[in-house]
Protein backbone atom coordinates (compact mmCIF):
# COMPACT_ATOMS: atom_id res chain seq x y z
CA UNK A 1 0.00 0.00 0.00
CA UNK A 2 1.62 3.84 -1.14
CA UNK A 3 0.54 6.67 0.72
CA UNK A 4 1.00 10.11 -0.58
CA UNK A 5 0.20 11.69 2.64
CA UNK A 6 3.46 14.00 2.30
CA UNK A 7 5.44 15.20 -0.93
CA UNK A 8 7.35 12.51 -2.97
CA UNK A 9 10.77 12.90 -2.48
CA UNK A 10 12.02 14.59 -5.68
CA UNK A 11 15.61 15.57 -6.39
CA UNK A 12 15.53 18.81 -5.31
CA UNK A 13 14.52 17.56 -1.96
CA UNK A 14 17.42 15.55 -2.07
CA UNK A 15 20.10 17.50 -3.36
CA UNK A 16 18.68 19.64 -0.19
CA UNK A 17 18.82 17.44 2.50
CA UNK A 18 22.85 16.19 1.10
CA UNK A 19 23.62 19.49 1.17
CA UNK A 20 22.29 19.94 4.48
CA UNK A 21 24.35 16.63 5.66
CA UNK A 22 27.63 17.85 4.11
CA UNK A 23 27.21 21.14 5.37
CA UNK A 24 26.73 19.80 9.35
CA UNK A 25 30.30 18.79 8.55
CA UNK A 26 29.55 15.42 9.34
CA UNK A 27 30.87 13.43 12.49
CA UNK A 28 31.46 10.15 13.32
CA UNK A 29 28.97 6.81 12.99
CA UNK A 30 27.39 6.12 16.15
CA UNK A 31 27.08 2.75 14.77
CA UNK A 32 30.55 2.51 13.65
CA UNK A 33 32.30 3.13 17.17
CA UNK A 34 35.88 3.98 15.97
CA UNK A 35 34.84 2.70 12.78
CA UNK A 36 34.27 -1.01 13.26
CA UNK A 37 30.64 -0.80 13.13
CA UNK A 38 27.71 -1.66 11.15
CA UNK A 39 24.72 0.64 10.98
CA UNK A 40 21.56 -0.60 13.17
CA UNK A 41 23.30 -2.71 15.29
CA UNK A 42 25.01 -2.97 18.67
CA UNK A 43 28.73 -3.21 18.54
CA UNK A 44 31.84 -2.87 20.78
CA UNK A 45 34.34 -0.46 20.14
CA UNK A 46 35.34 2.42 21.41
CA UNK A 47 37.15 5.26 20.90
CA UNK A 48 41.11 5.86 22.13
CA UNK A 49 41.74 8.04 25.33
CA UNK A 50 40.81 11.98 24.42
CA UNK A 51 39.34 10.53 20.82
CA UNK A 52 36.58 12.88 19.13
CA UNK A 53 34.17 11.97 16.61
CA UNK A 54 31.30 13.18 15.37
CA UNK A 55 28.85 11.75 12.24
CA UNK A 56 25.70 12.57 10.88
CA UNK A 57 23.18 10.27 9.45
CA UNK A 58 20.37 10.55 7.15
CA UNK A 59 17.86 8.32 7.84
CA UNK A 60 14.48 6.61 7.15
CA UNK A 61 11.53 4.44 8.03
CA UNK A 62 8.21 4.38 6.37
CA UNK A 63 5.08 3.25 8.16
CA UNK A 64 1.90 3.77 5.59
CA UNK A 65 4.04 6.93 5.08
CA UNK A 66 7.84 7.84 4.81
CA UNK A 67 9.46 9.37 7.39
CA UNK A 68 13.01 10.81 7.02
CA UNK A 69 15.54 11.94 9.91
CA UNK A 70 18.89 13.76 10.46
CA UNK A 71 20.56 12.59 13.39
CA UNK A 72 23.80 14.18 15.00
CA UNK A 73 25.78 12.19 16.89
CA UNK A 74 28.92 12.98 19.15
CA UNK A 75 31.72 10.34 20.56
CA UNK A 76 34.50 10.92 23.03
CA UNK A 77 36.98 8.73 24.39
CA UNK A 78 36.94 9.31 28.37
CA UNK A 79 39.32 6.34 28.50
CA UNK A 80 40.04 3.77 25.98
CA UNK A 81 37.29 1.83 27.58
CA UNK A 82 34.44 4.27 28.35
CA UNK A 83 33.03 6.47 25.21
CA UNK A 84 30.73 9.25 25.88
CA UNK A 85 28.01 9.66 22.94
CA UNK A 86 25.36 12.53 22.35
CA UNK A 87 23.11 11.70 19.53
CA UNK A 88 20.68 14.82 18.56
CA UNK A 89 17.77 14.10 15.97
CA UNK A 90 16.17 16.60 13.72
CA UNK A 91 12.82 15.53 12.21
CA UNK A 92 13.20 16.43 8.35
CA UNK A 93 9.56 14.81 7.34
CA UNK A 94 7.04 13.54 9.71
CA UNK A 95 4.92 10.84 10.02
CA UNK A 96 1.78 10.69 12.31
CA UNK A 97 2.46 7.25 13.71
CA UNK A 98 6.10 6.67 13.54
CA UNK A 99 7.34 3.07 14.31
CA UNK A 100 7.65 2.08 17.89
CA UNK A 101 11.38 0.79 17.93
CA UNK A 102 15.17 1.85 18.44
CA UNK A 103 15.55 2.61 14.45
CA UNK A 104 19.57 2.03 15.38
CA UNK A 105 20.29 0.47 18.54
CA UNK A 106 23.22 2.57 19.43
CA UNK A 107 21.26 6.30 19.25
CA UNK A 108 17.77 6.30 20.04
CA UNK A 109 14.45 5.78 19.08
CA UNK A 110 12.77 8.08 16.58
CA UNK A 111 12.58 11.67 18.00
CA UNK A 112 14.75 11.13 21.04
CA UNK A 113 17.55 13.32 22.50
CA UNK A 114 19.93 10.42 24.10
CA UNK A 115 22.92 10.71 26.13
CA UNK A 116 24.61 7.26 26.31
CA UNK A 117 27.62 6.07 27.47
CA UNK A 118 29.50 2.69 26.41
CA UNK A 119 31.51 1.06 28.81
CA UNK A 120 33.79 -1.77 27.49
CA UNK A 121 34.56 -4.14 30.24
CA UNK A 122 36.35 -6.76 28.74
CA UNK A 123 38.80 -7.07 25.57
CA UNK A 124 41.46 -9.79 24.75
CA UNK A 125 43.63 -9.75 21.96
CA UNK A 126 44.29 -12.91 20.28
CA UNK A 127 46.25 -11.69 17.44
CA UNK A 128 47.58 -8.86 15.04
CA UNK A 129 44.37 -6.96 14.10
CA UNK A 130 42.25 -9.53 16.09
CA UNK A 131 40.31 -8.39 19.17
CA UNK A 132 37.05 -9.62 21.20
CA UNK A 133 35.52 -7.63 23.34
CA UNK A 134 32.36 -7.07 25.42
CA UNK A 135 30.43 -3.79 26.15
CA UNK A 136 27.45 -2.26 28.09
CA UNK A 137 25.59 0.78 26.76
CA UNK A 138 23.49 2.71 29.39
CA UNK A 139 21.42 5.83 27.95
CA UNK A 140 18.73 8.36 28.81
CA UNK A 141 16.75 10.36 26.42
CA UNK A 142 14.28 12.59 25.96
CA UNK A 143 11.88 13.34 23.53
CA UNK A 144 12.18 16.46 21.23
CA UNK A 145 8.31 16.32 20.81
CA UNK A 146 5.67 16.31 23.18
CA UNK A 147 3.31 13.25 21.23
CA UNK A 148 4.17 10.30 19.36
CA UNK A 149 1.60 8.46 17.70
CA UNK A 150 -0.69 10.30 19.52
CA UNK A 151 0.72 9.97 22.70
CA UNK A 152 2.67 11.71 25.12
CA UNK A 153 6.24 11.17 25.36
CA UNK A 154 8.31 10.98 28.52
CA UNK A 155 12.23 10.39 29.01
CA UNK A 156 13.50 7.08 28.95
CA UNK A 157 16.43 4.97 30.07
CA UNK A 158 18.27 2.10 28.32
CA UNK A 159 21.00 -0.75 28.82
CA UNK A 160 21.96 -2.82 26.33
CA UNK A 161 24.79 -5.50 26.88
CA UNK A 162 26.80 -6.60 23.25
CA UNK A 163 29.96 -8.63 22.71
CA UNK A 164 32.11 -9.84 19.31
CA UNK A 165 34.70 -10.04 17.64
CA UNK A 166 36.86 -7.97 15.38
CA UNK A 167 39.39 -8.59 12.95
CA UNK A 168 40.99 -7.40 9.66
CA UNK A 169 38.63 -10.29 7.88
CA UNK A 170 35.94 -10.99 9.73
CA UNK A 171 33.75 -9.20 12.33
CA UNK A 172 30.54 -10.47 14.25
CA UNK A 173 28.56 -9.09 17.47
CA UNK A 174 25.32 -9.67 19.25
CA UNK A 175 23.71 -8.06 21.92
CA UNK A 176 20.55 -7.30 23.13
CA UNK A 177 19.26 -4.34 25.51
CA UNK A 178 16.00 -3.08 27.08
CA UNK A 179 14.64 0.32 26.73
CA UNK A 180 11.76 1.83 29.57
CA UNK A 181 9.92 4.96 28.92
CA UNK A 182 8.21 6.93 31.45
CA UNK A 183 4.60 7.85 32.07
CA UNK A 184 3.77 11.23 30.63
CA UNK A 185 0.14 12.87 31.46
CA UNK A 186 -1.00 9.75 32.03
CA UNK A 187 0.06 8.28 28.62
CA UNK A 188 3.41 5.89 28.77
CA UNK A 189 4.71 4.18 24.80
CA UNK A 190 5.65 0.57 25.40
CA UNK A 191 8.75 -1.08 26.64
CA UNK A 192 10.87 -2.06 24.25
CA UNK A 193 13.25 -5.31 24.44
CA UNK A 194 15.38 -6.16 21.76
CA UNK A 195 18.34 -8.31 20.47
CA UNK A 196 20.66 -7.53 17.91
CA UNK A 197 23.19 -9.35 15.82
CA UNK A 198 25.69 -8.97 13.01
CA UNK A 199 27.93 -10.67 10.76
CA UNK A 200 31.17 -8.78 8.65
CA UNK A 201 33.55 -9.44 6.02
CA UNK A 202 35.74 -7.37 4.74
CA UNK A 203 36.97 -8.99 1.25
CA UNK A 204 40.75 -9.64 0.40
CA UNK A 205 40.46 -7.13 -2.50
CA UNK A 206 39.91 -4.52 0.41
CA UNK A 207 42.94 -5.68 2.70
CA UNK A 208 45.18 -2.79 1.79
CA UNK A 209 47.16 -1.78 3.87
CA UNK A 210 46.53 1.60 6.19
CA UNK A 211 46.19 4.79 4.57
CA UNK A 212 44.22 2.78 1.40
CA UNK A 213 40.63 2.81 1.11
CA UNK A 214 38.94 0.10 3.49
CA UNK A 215 35.70 -1.20 2.92
CA UNK A 216 33.57 -3.95 4.66
CA UNK A 217 29.74 -5.15 4.22
CA UNK A 218 27.61 -6.83 6.80
CA UNK A 219 24.55 -8.42 7.06
CA UNK A 220 22.35 -7.00 10.14
CA UNK A 221 19.42 -8.31 11.92
CA UNK A 222 17.25 -6.67 14.33
CA UNK A 223 14.11 -8.64 16.14
CA UNK A 224 12.36 -6.13 18.82
CA UNK A 225 9.49 -6.45 21.28
CA UNK A 226 7.40 -3.78 21.80
CA UNK A 227 4.97 -3.47 24.79
CA UNK A 228 1.57 -1.81 24.22
CA UNK A 229 1.26 1.82 25.33
CA UNK A 230 -1.32 3.74 27.31
CA UNK A 231 -3.16 6.53 27.10
CA UNK A 232 -4.80 8.21 30.03
CA UNK A 233 -3.94 5.66 32.16
CA UNK A 234 -5.54 3.04 29.86
CA UNK A 235 -3.79 0.21 27.67
CA UNK A 236 -4.26 0.93 24.03
CA UNK A 237 -5.48 -1.94 22.15
CA UNK A 238 -3.56 -3.47 19.32
CA UNK A 239 -0.39 -1.29 20.33
CA UNK A 240 2.59 -3.34 20.54
CA UNK A 241 4.22 -6.31 19.14
CA UNK A 242 7.13 -8.25 17.96
CA UNK A 243 9.28 -7.71 14.77
CA UNK A 244 12.30 -8.68 13.25
CA UNK A 245 14.15 -7.29 10.43
CA UNK A 246 16.94 -8.07 8.35
CA UNK A 247 19.12 -6.16 5.42
CA UNK A 248 22.67 -5.42 3.91
CA UNK A 249 24.71 -2.70 4.91
CA UNK A 250 28.21 -1.50 3.77
CA UNK A 251 31.05 0.75 5.47
CA UNK A 252 33.64 2.52 3.81
CA UNK A 253 36.96 4.67 5.62
CA UNK A 254 39.65 6.27 4.02
CA UNK A 255 41.87 7.98 6.78
CA UNK A 256 39.58 9.64 9.01
CA UNK A 257 36.72 9.56 6.59
CA UNK A 258 34.10 6.97 7.07
CA UNK A 259 30.93 6.37 4.60
CA UNK A 260 28.03 4.12 5.56
CA UNK A 261 24.72 3.09 4.57
CA UNK A 262 22.40 -0.17 5.13
CA UNK A 263 18.76 -1.04 4.78
CA UNK A 264 16.74 -3.71 6.68
CA UNK A 265 13.49 -5.17 5.54
CA UNK A 266 10.99 -6.69 8.19
CA UNK A 267 10.55 -10.33 7.91
CA UNK A 268 8.25 -11.58 10.46
CA UNK A 269 5.79 -8.88 12.45
CA UNK A 270 2.73 -9.76 14.84
CA UNK A 271 2.13 -5.74 14.67
CA UNK A 272 -1.83 -5.91 13.77
CA UNK A 273 -4.23 -3.65 12.68
CA UNK A 274 -4.27 -0.48 12.85
CA UNK A 275 -0.83 -0.46 13.57
CA UNK A 276 1.24 -0.26 10.06
CA UNK A 277 3.84 -2.21 9.19
CA UNK A 278 7.46 -1.19 8.87
CA UNK A 279 8.06 -1.55 5.31
CA UNK A 280 12.06 -0.62 5.83
CA UNK A 281 14.72 1.31 7.95
CA UNK A 282 17.02 2.62 5.66
CA UNK A 283 20.17 4.72 6.66
CA UNK A 284 23.42 6.87 5.45
CA UNK A 285 26.06 8.23 7.57
CA UNK A 286 29.17 10.03 6.72
CA UNK A 287 32.00 9.99 9.54
CA UNK A 288 34.67 12.09 10.83
CA UNK A 289 37.43 11.64 13.25
CA UNK A 290 39.46 14.54 14.91
CA UNK B 1 98.43 27.02 37.53
CA UNK B 2 96.68 27.51 34.41
CA UNK B 3 97.79 23.93 33.44
CA UNK B 4 96.25 22.70 36.83
CA UNK B 5 93.04 24.57 36.39
CA UNK B 6 92.51 23.25 32.46
CA UNK B 7 93.26 19.85 33.84
CA UNK B 8 90.90 20.10 36.68
CA UNK B 9 88.00 21.33 34.27
CA UNK B 10 88.96 18.02 31.67
CA UNK B 11 88.97 15.80 34.31
CA UNK B 12 85.28 16.94 35.67
CA UNK B 13 83.98 16.51 32.22
CA UNK B 14 85.47 13.16 31.89
CA UNK B 15 83.46 12.42 35.41
CA UNK B 16 80.04 13.95 34.05
CA UNK B 17 77.96 10.65 33.70
CA UNK B 18 76.42 12.13 30.31
CA UNK B 19 78.70 10.42 27.87
CA UNK B 20 76.91 7.58 29.66
CA UNK B 21 73.21 7.68 28.82
CA UNK B 22 72.11 6.11 25.97
CA UNK B 23 68.99 7.24 24.53
CA UNK B 24 65.80 5.28 22.08
CA UNK B 25 66.48 6.07 18.81
CA UNK B 26 63.84 3.31 16.82
CA UNK B 27 60.93 1.58 18.20
CA UNK B 28 59.26 -0.74 16.22
CA UNK B 29 56.09 -1.89 18.43
CA UNK B 30 54.22 -5.36 17.95
CA UNK B 31 50.64 -3.63 18.03
CA UNK B 32 47.27 -6.36 18.24
CA UNK B 33 43.64 -5.32 18.09
CA UNK B 34 43.95 -2.74 15.13
CA UNK B 35 41.61 -4.08 12.61
CA UNK B 36 40.49 -0.62 10.23
CA UNK B 37 41.43 2.78 9.00
CA UNK B 38 40.63 5.01 12.13
CA UNK B 39 42.23 2.52 14.19
CA UNK B 40 45.44 3.11 12.79
CA UNK B 41 44.94 7.06 11.99
CA UNK B 42 43.93 7.12 16.01
CA UNK B 43 47.24 5.66 17.10
CA UNK B 44 49.40 7.15 14.31
CA UNK B 45 48.25 10.85 15.41
CA UNK B 46 48.52 10.10 19.00
CA UNK B 47 52.04 8.83 18.62
CA UNK B 48 53.13 11.65 15.78
CA UNK B 49 51.91 14.35 18.83
CA UNK B 50 54.42 13.05 21.65
CA UNK B 51 57.49 15.09 21.64
CA UNK B 52 60.70 13.90 20.46
CA UNK B 53 58.80 12.04 17.65
CA UNK B 54 60.40 12.58 14.50
CA UNK B 55 58.13 10.61 12.29
CA UNK B 56 55.47 7.59 13.46
CA UNK B 57 53.46 5.06 10.53
CA UNK B 58 51.55 2.08 10.78
CA UNK B 59 50.91 -1.10 9.40
CA UNK B 60 47.38 -2.32 9.78
CA UNK B 61 48.30 -6.14 7.88
CA UNK B 62 51.81 -6.29 9.69
CA UNK B 63 50.22 -4.90 13.65
CA UNK B 64 53.17 -2.76 13.60
CA UNK B 65 53.58 1.26 14.83
CA UNK B 66 57.10 2.03 13.63
CA UNK B 67 58.69 5.28 15.34
CA UNK B 68 61.79 7.38 14.46
CA UNK B 69 62.59 9.47 16.84
CA UNK B 70 64.32 12.73 17.28
CA UNK B 71 67.98 13.79 18.68
CA UNK B 72 68.23 14.40 22.43
CA UNK B 73 64.56 13.01 22.84
CA UNK B 74 63.27 12.56 26.20
CA UNK B 75 60.89 9.50 25.16
CA UNK B 76 60.75 6.34 26.99
CA UNK B 77 59.68 2.37 25.37
CA UNK B 78 57.32 2.68 28.66
CA UNK B 79 55.92 5.88 27.33
CA UNK B 80 55.55 4.51 23.79
CA UNK B 81 53.94 1.41 24.67
CA UNK B 82 51.52 3.51 27.20
CA UNK B 83 50.39 5.69 24.01
CA UNK B 84 49.16 2.10 22.21
CA UNK B 85 47.15 0.91 24.76
CA UNK B 86 45.50 4.60 25.66
CA UNK B 87 44.24 3.96 22.02
CA UNK B 88 42.51 0.83 22.51
CA UNK B 89 45.07 -1.62 21.64
CA UNK B 90 47.61 -4.21 22.96
CA UNK B 91 51.56 -3.29 23.55
CA UNK B 92 53.35 -6.56 22.39
CA UNK B 93 57.08 -7.12 21.64
CA UNK B 94 59.10 -4.18 20.60
CA UNK B 95 62.64 -4.47 18.42
CA UNK B 96 64.46 -0.86 19.45
CA UNK B 97 67.35 0.45 18.30
CA UNK B 98 69.69 2.15 21.20
CA UNK B 99 72.50 4.45 21.98
CA UNK B 100 74.54 5.01 24.38
CA UNK B 101 77.68 3.84 27.23
CA UNK B 102 77.25 0.45 28.66
CA UNK B 103 78.01 -0.06 32.23
CA UNK B 104 78.19 -2.44 34.20
CA UNK B 105 75.25 -2.94 37.18
CA UNK B 106 75.90 -4.53 40.58
CA UNK B 107 75.42 -8.09 39.67
CA UNK B 108 77.84 -7.57 36.61
CA UNK B 109 75.66 -7.37 33.86
CA UNK B 110 75.79 -4.79 31.37
CA UNK B 111 73.28 -2.43 30.91
CA UNK B 112 72.45 1.20 28.86
CA UNK B 113 70.57 3.33 30.99
CA UNK B 114 68.71 5.96 28.81
CA UNK B 115 68.48 10.17 30.26
CA UNK B 116 64.98 9.36 31.74
CA UNK B 117 65.95 6.44 33.26
CA UNK B 118 64.61 3.49 31.41
CA UNK B 119 67.02 1.04 32.13
CA UNK B 120 67.89 -1.76 29.29
CA UNK B 121 69.90 -4.73 30.30
CA UNK B 122 71.79 -6.37 27.56
CA UNK B 123 71.34 -9.91 27.14
CA UNK B 124 72.54 -12.69 24.75
CA UNK B 125 72.86 -15.86 23.56
CA UNK B 126 75.59 -15.27 20.93
CA UNK B 127 79.32 -15.49 21.90
CA UNK B 128 80.23 -13.27 19.52
CA UNK B 129 78.00 -10.96 20.33
CA UNK B 130 79.19 -11.55 24.10
CA UNK B 131 82.29 -10.44 23.13
CA UNK B 132 81.26 -7.50 21.40
CA UNK B 133 79.84 -6.38 24.25
CA UNK B 134 82.43 -6.54 26.89
CA UNK B 135 84.93 -5.12 24.19
CA UNK B 136 82.76 -2.38 23.52
CA UNK B 137 83.24 1.03 25.70
CA UNK B 138 82.57 3.66 24.10
CA UNK B 139 79.60 4.82 22.77
CA UNK B 140 77.62 2.12 20.87
CA UNK B 141 74.09 1.77 18.98
CA UNK B 142 72.54 -1.58 20.40
CA UNK B 143 69.40 -2.93 18.62
CA UNK B 144 67.70 -6.02 19.57
CA UNK B 145 63.93 -7.16 21.14
CA UNK B 146 62.99 -5.49 23.85
CA UNK B 147 61.33 -8.16 26.69
CA UNK B 148 59.49 -5.19 29.60
CA UNK B 149 59.84 -6.16 33.07
CA UNK B 150 58.56 -4.42 36.70
CA UNK B 151 62.07 -2.61 37.04
CA UNK B 152 63.87 -3.21 34.13
CA UNK B 153 63.49 -4.06 30.34
CA UNK B 154 66.27 -6.89 28.95
CA UNK B 155 67.30 -6.23 25.62
CA UNK B 156 68.02 -9.27 23.53
CA UNK B 157 70.77 -7.89 21.42
CA UNK B 158 70.50 -8.83 17.98
CA UNK B 159 73.30 -6.61 16.22
CA UNK B 160 75.81 -3.78 18.01
CA UNK B 161 77.45 -0.99 15.99
CA UNK B 162 80.07 1.16 17.51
Amino acid sequence: MVYKYFPKINITTTVVVAVFVLCLNIATNSYAQGGHGPVFTLATPTLGQGELSFDVMAMSTRQGNSAWMIRQNWHYGLTEDIQLNVSVPTTLQKIDNPPQGRLGTMMGSYGDLEVSGLFRFYKTYPGVGQRFESSLLLSGSVPTEDKRGGIHVGPSLHGGLVTGYASRTFYAWAGGGYQYYSEQHNDQLGDIGYITGVIGYRPPVFQHDYPKPDWRIFVESVTEWVGGSKQNGLKIGNTGGTKSLLGPSVLGLYGKWGLSGGILFPIYSTFSEPQESESYRLNFVLSYWF
Amino acid sequence: MKNYIASLIISLFLLLPLGSQAQLLEVKQTVFGMDCAPCAYGLEKRIQKMDGIQSASVSLNDGLLTTNLKKDNQLTLKGIREAVEESGFKAKEATITVAGKITKNDSGKYVLETKTGERFLLETENKNMQDNISESGQRIIVTGKAETGDEETTLWVQNIKA
